[in-house]
């Protein structure tokens, strides 16, 4: 049974394929349902060319879902945190202006 | 950065943590103040901080100023499912201390009215019109519709025109700008009174001079449904200022008398009209 996962990007364009490091919600239903992973995954648009692959849903920032899943294969799981300033996409915005 | 995170609580608390203080503003002594009984405090288990002593839950823990957690998505105030994964706070728990049985309360925001647009209308109404005084703006009242979800607010004051409404305007962008619509009213008006704010925007809101625009760029709010990506991305939007006000200059001969029971009829006829309203047929 395939698990299912889902990330968020601004627009669908946004996501490539290939090896990727990205932010997944674990779908299993379930207590830990919405757990959230930082990981290095393979993903692909085509979820046969991912060999035993899960199923990634990707919704975009206005929260609507691709109608079609993508793979993905988590390849290695990452710190659940990483380095830098919180909300600093929010400052960089800030200094831009 | 320790922090205490309390849920379940005395509602006026929670009401009252959802307005705008400054630093050395107690919220404590507020909420006891509206409620007229003291909020009893407990101190943390792990740390110094002071939480209320009946709340259901407190997750204590601190506050990683130096690591990124992704935050949300979720579904938000303005009423849609909007935002990316943002580079969010973390924070490391440390404690949970819970009454026996503990409710878990939570709120589901989305499409108003909900607990969110509630607690606006009251909280964040009072914080912008102390706001506007302190800035010098002739404000008599300040209402945040719940179902305008902050980003519509209503203002009446003493005396409007194109130039108070400016200075509503830059009350409300001077910072990071989470409101986009302002309407401002004469202090004839209620402003908790929706459809006669909609009849004066409708009817003195001049469609050419009447409407004050600023635009701005890296402090606008990107939880605002009709900003493009890009917009949302670089945090530029705008704010508009409605004003339905007679303007200042106008003498009085040419304002517009309103065609009401209370401003066309003498007071004789509104008394005799009062008193004799059930011998008509109405109840």
């Amino acid at each position: 049974m395939k698990k299912e996962y889902q990330t968020f990007v601004r627009q669908f364009k946004d996501l490539k394929e290939g090896t990727q490091k990205l932010f997944i919600k674990d779908l299993t239903p379930g207590p830990r349902k919405y757990d959230t992973k930082y990981v290095r995954a393979e993903i692909s648009f085509n979820p046969e060319k991912i060999k035993d692959g899960d199923i990634l849903r990707i919704r975009s920032e206005s929260g609507a879902l691709l109608p079609q899943p993508w793979g993905i294969k988590i390849l290695e799981e990452l710190s659940e945190s990483v380095p830098g300033k919180p909300w600093e996409d929010v400052y960089k915005a800030m200094k831009k202006s | 950065m320790p922090v205490a995170l309390v849920i379940g609580t005395d509602p006026i608390a929670h009401m009252v943590a959802t307005a705008p203080f400054r630093l050395e503003e107690d919220e404590a002594k507020f909420a006891g103040a509206l409620r007229k009984e003291p909020i009893e405090l407990v101190k943390c288990e792990t740390c110094d901080l002071l939480v209320p002593a009946h709340s259901e839950i407190v997750i204590e823990g601190e506050i990683l100023t130096d690591q990124i957690v992704p935050d949300g998505p979720f579904g938000e105030y303005p009423g849609y499912r909007s935002g990316t994964m943002a580079e969010g706070v973390g924070f490391r728990v440390k404690a949970i201390t819970y009454r026996n049985n503990p409710i878990l309360t939570i709120i589901a925001l989305g499409v108003p009215i909900d607990d969110s647009s509630i607690a606006a209308a009251l909280t964040a109404g009072m914080a912008m019109k102390r706001g506007l005084n302190h800035r010098g703006v002739p404000v008599i009242d300040v209402y945040v519709p719940p179902e305008g979800v902050t980003h519509l607010i209503y203002v009446s004051v003493k005396k409007g025109g194109t130039e108070v409404a400016k200075e509503v305007l830059d009350f409300f962008t001077a910072r990071r700008v989470m409101v986009s619509k302002v309407i401002v009213l004469d202090e004839d008006i209620d402003v908790f009174d929706s459809g006669q704010v909609l009849h004066a925007f409708a009817t003195k809101c001049h469609p050419g001079r009447g409407i004050v625009v600023e635009h701005y760029e890296g402090r606008a709010n990107s939880l605002t449904p009709c900003y493009s990506p890009k917009e949302r991305e670089r945090l530029k939007g705008a704010s508009v200022a409605f004003d339905a006000t007679w303007p200042p200059e106008w003498l009085p001969e040419i304002i517009p008398v309103k065609a009401s029971f209370k401003t066309i009829y003498s007071k004789e006829i509104q008394e005799k009209v009062i008193q004799n309203w059930k011998s008509y047929g109405f109840k």
